[in-house]
């Protein structure tokens, strides 16, 4: 008997007993994943192995999308925030199950485990489109992951792996009514026809630049064309997106400090995806050499560089720095200090004292400790309020020891040998 | 959801502030600079970082295909939510959700909510579903997991530190989540010979 009814936003919410749910949940079927128990009984745990490690330097994890489910009849959802699901023991998101279809690649890149120029022993795995649908969704059932981030190894036909990485989707789709998050690597000289298809199914498109320009990819690579294998591909995937927006959009993912490249030369290409090819996130990876690669002798680069190259980006893309103000970040070789950007652009910008009561809300984002989040209750707040102590900045989410150094509160403001002793500590 | 709706899903808040924030909207909630709202911005933040990360941590294992079922111990009053939130996602998938206490089911279909709950253990509530539909054939999911898992992680990126910050142990115990825990954990044993 239904003994409660309770109405929130056109949602009925009834309260009922244990055995009628269970009754009702054992009649549907329009997901099962079929074999109750035996679904994993054939796979060998070595391949989800070997294929997870190819993905393990893609870091793009993020799930947030703009499409909406509010469909009947479908099997998960997707989140405007997204979700993180686990973290590994590097402190990362993982959020996908982010493979490879295969490990068989013809290309040469020397930073790459699955590349030609690989000297250790490697075997090679290929998933079929319907066991990794059924992986797929089974992690998904268990609530391990948001959705798929699909790559791969390219064969001699990059067009035949995208058609099987495509099958899978279509699996997803048609036999078992997949609305979690997706997101398609698109492979280095794929045809614009595949990219079409892949575009209808999935939240989110990327092709990996890998280097700023095509004479540092081709120190890394004998096989791949810049413009015509990855450039190409990437203004396919704009005019796609032109014509029917990509709910999540498209990235992009560079390795750092491979080929001697500057942080300049990444802020320069980092521009131009942007603006000219509309990319909703550039993505960073810092430089590991991996054990009998062509590159092994290379040394690893630090991981704050790549921590400092998403500041700079966030400053650029977030809060809306100009090209000119983040340029004073760089030093004379084009690279970026172990020190925020941010703070060091205010420290040679910023030269009279800013006060909360009257600065633009442009303004207030280039104070450090002010984000967008804090500016906008700043804005908001002094409407009706006069900010005149720390403590209404601290209660407005300002990190206090950071900004003050920049701010002219109750009047009072801070001499400028002060400010610079201050920012030292920070 | 009012934010005097989400504040009562807080653990401990006063009737006072309880009161006070009938008379708030989201809009000045989310600008005001009064310590009385600020804490209750605070209170309401962390209901939802629990909701977010309890949707996030929580791992199910499946009977049977359609019926759900995971271990939840959160601090806040966000059971029956949380098991809304999933039975959503997985329509027509029988959710559940408890821990040696409490136990919240629900089942999401044509826009109608069906919950159940109740102070049994989760344990207890399992072996009811078990006779009920006369099965008892589990789906070993976390085996996958472990390896997919491990496949992720860079040895030269270790950070323990950035871990516990991101997944605290708090929320591993509350989501019994035993993968992630065991694998960061150092115990005596990694600083022994391996022979």
């Amino acid at each position: 008997m239904l003994s409660k009814l309770i109405y929130k936003n056109n949602t009925r919410v009834f309260m009922t007993s244990l055995d009628k749910i269970v009754h009702l949940a054992t009649q549907s079927e329009y997901d099962c994943i079929g074999d109750e128990g035996k679904v994993f009984g054939h796979i060998d745990l070595s391949k989800i192995d070997a294929l997870g490690q190819g993905t393990k330097h893609d870091i793009c994890t993020s799930s947030s999308t703009k499409r909406v489910t509010d469909q009947n009849q479908i099997l998960g959802d997707v989140t405007r925030s997204g979700i993180c699901h686990s973290f590994t023991a590097n402190g990362r998101c993982v959020s996908m199950f982010k493979t490879l279809f295969t490990n068989y690649c013809t290309h040469d890149c020397k930073y790459c485990q699955n590349s030609t120029d690989y000297k250790g022993h490697k075997s090679i795995y290929s998933y079929t489109p319907d066991e990794l649908a059924r992986i797929t969704i089974s992690l998904y059932k268990g609530n391990y992951i948001e959705g798929l981030f699909l790559s791969s190894g390219v064969s001699s036909d990059e067009d035949l792996t995208t058609e099987k990485m495509i099958d899978t989707l279509k699996i997803l789709n048609d036999k078992y009514n997949f609305a979690g998050y997706v997101h398609f690597k698109i492979l280095p000289g794929v045809s614009y026809e595949y990219i079409k298809q892949a575009s209808e199914m999935a939240d989110r498109l990327s092709v990996n630049i890998e280097t700023p320009s095509k004479n540092y990819l081709s120190e890394l690579s004998s096989t791949k064309n810049y413009v015509n294998d990855i450039l190409k591909r990437q203004h396919y995937i704009k005019k796609l997106e032109l014509k029917k927006e990509l709910p999540a959009g498209q990235t992009t993912q560079l390795v750092v400090g491979a080929c001697g490249e500057s942080d300049f030369d990444i802020f320069k290409r980092t521009l131009k995806e942007y603006n000219e090819m509309m990319l909703k996130r550039v993505y960073y990876s810092v430089f590991n050499p991996i054990t009998a690669t062509s590159l092994e002798g290379l040394s690893a680069q630090p991981t704050w560089r790549e921590h400092r190259l998403y500041q700079m980006d966030w400053l650029y893309r977030v809060y809306k720095f100009s090209e000119n103000e983040i340029k004073i970040a760089f030093d004379e070789e084009g690279f970026l200090n172990n020190k925020d950007p941010k703070l060091y652009i205010a420290l040679n910008t910023l030269d009279s004292s800013i006060d909360p009561n009257d600065a633009s809300y442009d303004e207030l984002l280039r104070v450090p400790g002010i984000g967008p989040k804090s500016a906008y209750r700043i804005v908001n707040y002094r409407k009706k309020n006069k900010i005149y102590k720390r403590e209404q900045l601290l209660n407005l989410g300002v990190r206090v020891k950071n900004a003050t150094p920049f701010l002219k509160i109750n009047g009072g403001e801070y001499p400028r040998l002060d400010r610079w002793i201050e920012c030292q500590t920070l | 959801m009012s934010v005097s709706d989400y504040l009562l899903l807080s653990k401990d808040v006063s009737q006072r502030l309880l009161e006070k924030s009938k008379e708030i909207s989201w809009h000045e909630l989310n600008i005001s600079a009064d310590p009385e709202i600020v804490k209750m911005r605070r209170k309401i933040g962390e209901v939802r970082a629990e909701i977010h990360r309890m949707r996030g941590f929580v791992r199910f294992n499946s009977i049977n295909d359609k019926i759900l079922f995971g271990y939840m111990k959160p601090e806040h009053i966000i059971g029956s939510l949380v098991a809304d939130i999933f039975a959503k996602r997985f329509q027509k998938n029988m959710i559940i959700l408890g821990n040696e206490h409490k136990v919240w089911v629900s089942y999401y279909c044509d826009k109608s909510y069906l919950r159940y709950e109740t102070t049994k253990s989760l344990n207890k509530v399992i072996e009811e579903v078990k006779s009920l539909i006369d099965s008892d054939v589990e789906m070993d999911i976390e085996k996958i997991w472990l390896v997919y898992y491990e496949s992720q992680f860079i040895k030269e990126r270790e950070n323990h530190k950035l871990f516990y910050k991101n997944m605290p142990k708090k929320h591993l115990k509350s989501t019994e989540n035993k993968v992630e825990l065991r694998l960061n954990s150092t115990t005596l044993d990694d600083y022994l010979p391996s022979d």
